[in-house]
């Protein structure tokens, strides 16, 4: 009896130590991966809800994300000397979005020489070997060819204005609608141009080619600042435009008509897809496969649904 | 130890009480100050990763700022036409841009362009616009920089010798991948350590400091870490990646940025952020101090309300044990104290019962036996016979027979009378006197009687038949009967309340052995009178009076005295009872 009193006594004794002095203040967080983000431009919506998703990525698979940005997406130096700089850190990866897709190799060779793995981000990687996390630009760009004939009621005349070619994106975006238009013989393509980029297409470049090519009946255009800039210059013409990126005033722009059709890829869910693939990559779920994200060509008919599902969805 | 019940029972609520208190009130501090610690650090450490965020976004600007001027058109031809023709223009030229782009960014201190071969400088600065004889080894440790880190680290600074700053430089290349100079952003260290360690910074920390990705102190409170190494200066451990640490009494933090890998340490003891539990200590002492009293208090009450009854009861008990059976215990609770007073009543009430019967059963053997004594004695057929000789014997003359026969009726009256057990002496006399003159007759007047009996002692009431068995005593073992000089003194008197008879007579005595013998003979008299002896006079004086009465033996060979003293009563006692 005298004992089970004693085994009491000492229970709730070794109890109030325990609660009393167990672990003081200690947190210590484990070592993350550390992953260098070199993204093509820093100044527009598109990039910055990229950004945003990989941060919040970051923040859920418990990665370090560094991104460094050039101003623009004609900075290719900038770029190639950000890149250099990343390389030089103690990333374990580094996902870059090449604003030159061809002139990549050199640094993907240094990358690989330091053990770091690289992926494409958003825009293809064209003379390495390296996992591609983005949309099918190919097929985007087709779908927008059906969208412009369909509006064009399958005959006219029309235009392709391009940003650079040696973005891939860009170049797959033209090839897929150039495949389309193969198919209807009543539209025929009057001009392609590329190169432009961002808010390069200046208002005398419009003017020179509305001028070169005054019946044009509709024109594509690989990114949405160049049709949004292309819509304003003609206005009060009969001009059907499509585009791609959906960012806020492109929306607006398909909602009042402006723009026909916006092949939409959403830079926040390519930023965080992009994270979790490099996590799950370097955890040793390797894939080396490219990563396709789903696309979506808005209309005046889905726009509404889309504007709704994305403020829940995304940011 | 602990002798009574009281005592325990006080110490037992004290002690189960003050453990009780004691415990949670270790435990509750104990509690309160982990998580006080753990918020505290928690706070901290959040606070701290935002500061190194904004740090860490702040010298990214710093960054693109230098990555700007060093891509900057202008800049990378004015640089060309300075190598290739020394126009000091374009160095102005330089001078000017750069200005413009250290404003771009708040915290640059000084942005500049190196010419590596020239051994000079140009500077955003409005002295020393131009640093000139730049030594080369300082140039070759800027290459070298350059080369390893893209990040700020900590340089010390080409333009102001002897001091050190956060400093990002790159490399600027002409198109054919040439190396034209660099151009480097020194940070204020002052800036940095105002605008981020400050914010965090609050009287409890007693060690703030910013590192470079090289563990290079950066800035700190203290002035004399800068130029030191992290963590040598610091004594305490340091979390080994991020997050923070307590160890001999301080917490270390440590945080660093993703893209600058600069790190912010700090170090807060312990005591300083528990500062704000001593006032509970106070208060949980001074709780600790009321549940005491309280305690005390309630021991003394709680003991009191259970021993009560307790110490009531053992209090009866001994009065008990010392013989008053009359008493109680007070039974004032229904629990099982209450249970063993009223048990212990009811013992004490059967106890009496008990008692009583027995002295009721006593009683009534004694007045059986006394009873029974009474009928031993010759019953009335002889008696009225004897009357009809008696009566008989005076009608013939005989008067001195018809006188005997009258005495030894009247004798035979007194013995078998059964109405009361008491007599007057007189009454007790007159039967005397009967019984003498007939034992006269039967020895022919060897013997001769005298009586002195006070008028008093003639009032008073005797048990019957004290006397006689007396005085036949003395006749049958005293006086020499053949001598013819026997005599007996019968003497009676009242002092002090006492009824004194004595029987004297001088005969040849008793040794103490007879009288010993003839006291405590319990043999049933088949001589004499009747069957009532000595020994049974004895014996019903002790039960009548107890102590108060008795008889005594004194014989010599000169005679015996036999004396009888009871207390003088003169009215008929009531049967069978004590007086």
């Amino acid at each position: 009896m005298r004992k089970k009193y004693i085994c009491i006594l000492a229970a709730v004794l070794s109890f109030c130590s325990l609660s009393g002095c167990g672990p003081s203040a200690k947190k210590t967080e484990e070592e993350k991966v550390t992953i260098g983000v070199v993204t093509k431009s820093k100044s527009s919506e598109y990039w910055l809800s990229v950004c945003d998703g990989m941060e919040d990525a970051a923040e859920k698979y418990h990665a370090d994300v560094v991104i460094l940005s050039p101003d623009s997406e004609t900075e290719e130096k900038v770029q190639k000397n950000m890149i250099r700089d990343l390389l030089k850190t103690d990333i374990q990866a580094l996902a870059v979005s090449p604003i030159d897709s061809y002139e990549c190799e050199e640094y993907v060779q240094q990358a690989k020489e330091k053990g770091i793995s690289v992926y494409a981000c958003d825009t293809p990687i064209e003379d390495a070997d390296v996992p591609y996390i983005g949309i099918d630009n190919e097929k985007l760009g087709y779908e927008l060819g059906e969208q412009l004939a369909r509006a064009l009621d399958h005959k006219g005349k029309i235009g392709v204005i391009a940003g650079d070619f040696n973005q891939a994106g860009h170049r797959m975006r033209v090839n897929g609608f150039e495949k389309y238009m193969e198919k209807e013989p009543g539209i025929t393509i009057e001009m392609v141009r590329n190169g432009y980029s961002n808010m390069q297409v200046s208002q005398k470049d419009v003017d020179e080619i509305l001028k070169k090519y005054p019946d044009l009946d509709g024109i594509m255009t690989t990114s949405a600042v160049t049709a949004l800039g292309l819509a304003e210059a003609t206005e009060g013409r009969e001009i059907s435009i499509v585009s791609v990126d959906a960012q806020e005033d492109a929306l607006k722009a398909v909602q009042d008509g402006r723009i026909v059709a916006l092949g939409a890829q959403s830079g926040y869910q390519i930023g965080y897809e992009t994270i979790r693939y490099i996590v799950n990559d370097l955890e040793g779920k390797r894939t080396g496969e490219d990563e396709i994200l789903d696309s979506q060509v808005l209309t005046t008919e889905n726009i509404d649904a889309y504007i709704k599902e994305d403020k829940y969805g995304s940011s | 130890m602990l002798k009574s019940i009281r005592a325990k029972i006080m110490l037992a609520i004290l002690t189960v009480t003050m453990f009780t208190a004691g415990s949670l009130t270790v435990v509750f501090y104990l509690r309160a100050a982990e998580m006080i610690e753990e918020n505290y650090s928690g706070i901290l450490y959040g606070r701290m990763q935002q500061t190194v965020k904004n740090l860490d976004e702040s010298l990214k600007e710093i960054y693109y700022v230098n990555m700007k001027t060093a891509w900057d058109e202008d800049v990378r031809n004015n640089a060309e036409e300075y190598i290739r023709t020394g126009n000091e223009n374009s160095l102005e030229n330089i001078a000017g841009l750069l200005r413009e782009y250290s404003r771009e960014y708040k915290d640059i201190n000084s942005l500049y362009f190196v010419f590596p071969d020239k051994k000079m400088a140009v500077t955003s600065e409005e002295f020393p616009v131009n640093k000139q004889g730049i030594k080369g080894e300082r140039i070759e440790e800027l290459e070298e920089i350059q080369e390893r880190d893209s990040f700020p680290v900590l340089v010390e600074s080409l333009v102001h010798e002897g001091s050190s700053f956060l400093s990002v430089i790159q490399k600027v290349e002409d198109d054919n991948g040439e190396a034209l100079g660099y151009v480097a952003a020194d940070i204020k260290e002052r800036a940095i350590y105002y605008e981020y360690l400050e914010a965090v910074n609050d009287e409890k920390i007693t060690r703030i400091l910013l590192v470079d990705g090289n563990n290079e102190i950066v800035t700190s409170e203290d002035y004399s870490d800068l130029g030191k190494t992290f963590p040598e200066i610091t004594d305490h451990d340091v979390p080994g990646v991020e997050g923070y640490i307590e160890k001999n009494g301080v917490i270390s933090f440590f945080s660093r940025g993703s893209f600058s890998d600069c790190g912010l340490y700090l170090e807060v003891p312990k005591k300083e952020v528990l500062s704000g539990l001593s006032q509970m200590r106070l208060f949980l002492i001074g709780i600790f101090g009321a549940v005491f009293v309280a305690a005390v208090l309630l021991a003394l009450w709680l003991s009191r309300v259970v021993c009560g009854p307790l110490r009531s009861m053992t209090g009866t008990i001994e009065k008990v044990g010392e013989g008053d059976l009359s008493l109680r215990t007070e039974v004032t609770t229904a629990d099982e104290i209450g249970t063993l007073g009223k048990e212990f009543n009811h013992m004490l009430d059967y106890i009496e019962d008990l008692i009583a019967q027995v002295i009721e059963e006593e009683q009534q053997k004694k007045d059986a036996e006394l009873e029974a004594l009474q009928y031993q004695i010759t019953p009335h057929f002889m008696y009225n016979t004897l009357n009809s000789i008696k009566f008989a014997a005076f009608l013939k003359g005989e008067k001195e027979l018809a006188g005997l026969i009258g005495d030894f009726v009247e004798l035979l009256q007194a013995s078998i009378n059964k109405k009361g057990s008491f007599l007057s002496v007189a009454d007790e006399i007159h039967i005397l006197k009967n019984y003498i003159h007939l034992q006269d007759f039967r020895y022919q007047g060897s013997f001769q009687v005298e009586y002195e009996i006070s008028e008093e002692a003639y009032r008073c009431y005797i048990p019957r038949l004290i006397l006689q068995p007396l005085v036949e005593n003395a006749l049958l073992h005293g006086i020499d009967i053949k001598r013819q000089t026997g005599k007996i003194w019968i003497s009676g008197k009242v002092k002090e309340g006492e009824l004194i008879l004595i029987v004297k007579d001088n005969g040849r005595g008793m040794t103490e052995a007879q009288i010993r013998d003839l006291l405590g003979s319990r043999a049933k008299k088949t001589k004499g009178l009747s069957a009532v002896g000595v020994p049974n006079v004895k014996e019903r004086l002790e039960l009548y009076y107890g102590e108060k009465g008795g008889m005594k033996y004194d014989s010599s060979s000169n005679g015996t005295i036999v004396t009888v003293f009871l207390p003088a009563i003169y009215d008929i006692p009531e049967e069978g009872r004590k007086s």
